[in-house]
């Protein structure tokens, strides 16, 4: 195979998995905006929106007072939580162009430290009481961490994938170059 | 692969567990799992951090997929220790936590529905004969299951992508 169809399918495989992450973000940011109006409907979406709300208690505390309120009710996750999952997605949609398509690489390490660090300080501010309830900045260290995170998960899983592949195709060349 | 580096892998996997269990299990630390998952993907980062400076130090090649592994595995084997821990801890402590979870939903919501308040009925009546209850494990282990080997996975692929950390694209993919 030349050198221009391997790259034509590495794009389209890495093309695929983008998607996929990208689909399966969608999907898990309109489960959370959802859900709400899921529980205030009756029968079988009633209990599909319940089931939703314990799937999230096991991630994320569901306080009221800390929680957005939609369609009548309070969203399964915290806006913390909100905000990283949303900032995921938009991670997700902002990928390519800013990557300008090359799926594989990575960022440097600190950008994934300092985001981390960022949502300590906040985590620790609000916990001893210097910083009561402050939604803003819970919007913007979430929303930059599940950004950030997205630049190393996509490329992450993308090179995984390529790997396993090889480690595949390697294992079905072996028997044949050991007979010849 | 050579014997040493399935060995690195697997007690890369054992330490990965360990850690899944000890953030989730832990009264107070468990809390960290209330910020979507961290501690279980932590378990996984930590895992896969240990196993790239272990293959570092045998100068074996590190990748991706092997953090993702770590990751996965590691997540498996600690949603089946996690619920046989929990189920061996309530029957010992001869605790009905549905009591709690009855609570729980009446001060979430404004109105549980009546199905609700029956499967938490029928569930508190399987904690007072048996002492545990076999549903509820079951769903645990299918829920865990589902959630611990993806967050696991993650936190894997980060800690190796972050070990790895390269700006440039592989190239070894280009020669195959």
């Amino acid at each position: 195979m030349d050198s221009e169809n391997t790259n034509r399918l590495l794009f389209k495989r890495s093309l695929i998995i983008y998607l996929s992450i990208l689909f399966i973000a969608l999907i898990n940011f309109l489960i959370i905006l959802f859900a709400p109006l899921l529980v205030n409907s009756s029968g079988f979406l009633s209990d599909l929106g319940f089931l939703i709300y314990a799937l999230f208690s096991k991630s994320c505390h569901q306080i009221k007072d800390r929680s957005f309120f939609v369609f009548g009710e309070y969203l399964p996750v915290c806006i913390r939580c909100f905000s990283i999952y949303t900032g995921f997605l938009l991670g997700s949609i902002v990928f390519p162009f800013i990557r300008k398509f090359n799926f594989f690489a990575l960022p440097k390490i600190s950008l994934f430290i300092f985001s981390v660090v960022l949502i300590i300080i906040d985590v620790s501010l609000n916990l001893f009481g210097f910083l009561d309830n402050f939604v803003i900045s819970r919007i913007v260290t979430g929303g930059f961490l599940g950004t950030v995170a997205a630049f190393y998960i996509i490329p992450g899983f993308v090179n995984a994938y390529f790997e396993i592949f090889i480690f595949f195709k390697k294992k079905k060349i072996q028997p044949y170059d050991k007979t010849s | 692969m050579t014997k040493q580096a399935k060995d690195n892998k697997l007690t890369a996997i054992i330490i990965g567990t360990i850690c899944i269990t000890f953030f989730t299990m832990t009264p107070l630390l468990n809390l960290i799992n209330l910020f979507c998952f961290a501690g279980v993907a932590l378990g996984g980062f930590l895992a896969s951090i240990y196993y790239c400076s272990k293959a570092r130090q045998n100068e074996v090649e590190i990748y991706i997929k092997d953090g993702v592994l770590i990751g996965l595995f590691s997540g498996i084997l600690s949603s089946v220790v996690i619920v046989l821990i929990s189920m061996f801890s309530t029957i010992i402590s001869k605790t009905n936590p549905m009591i709690e979870i009855s609570e729980m939903f009446n001060s979430i919501f404004k109105t549980v529905p009546n199905e609700i308040n029956n499967v938490i009925q029928q569930l508190s009546d399987e904690y007072e004969t048996l002492g545990y209850s076999p549903t509820l494990m079951l769903t645990m282990l299918v829920m865990n299951l589902l959630i611990y080997p993806v967050v696991g996975l993650v936190g894997g692929l980060l800690g190796v992508v972050l070990k790895r950390n390269s700006k440039k694209p592989n190239s070894n993919y280009l020669n195959t």
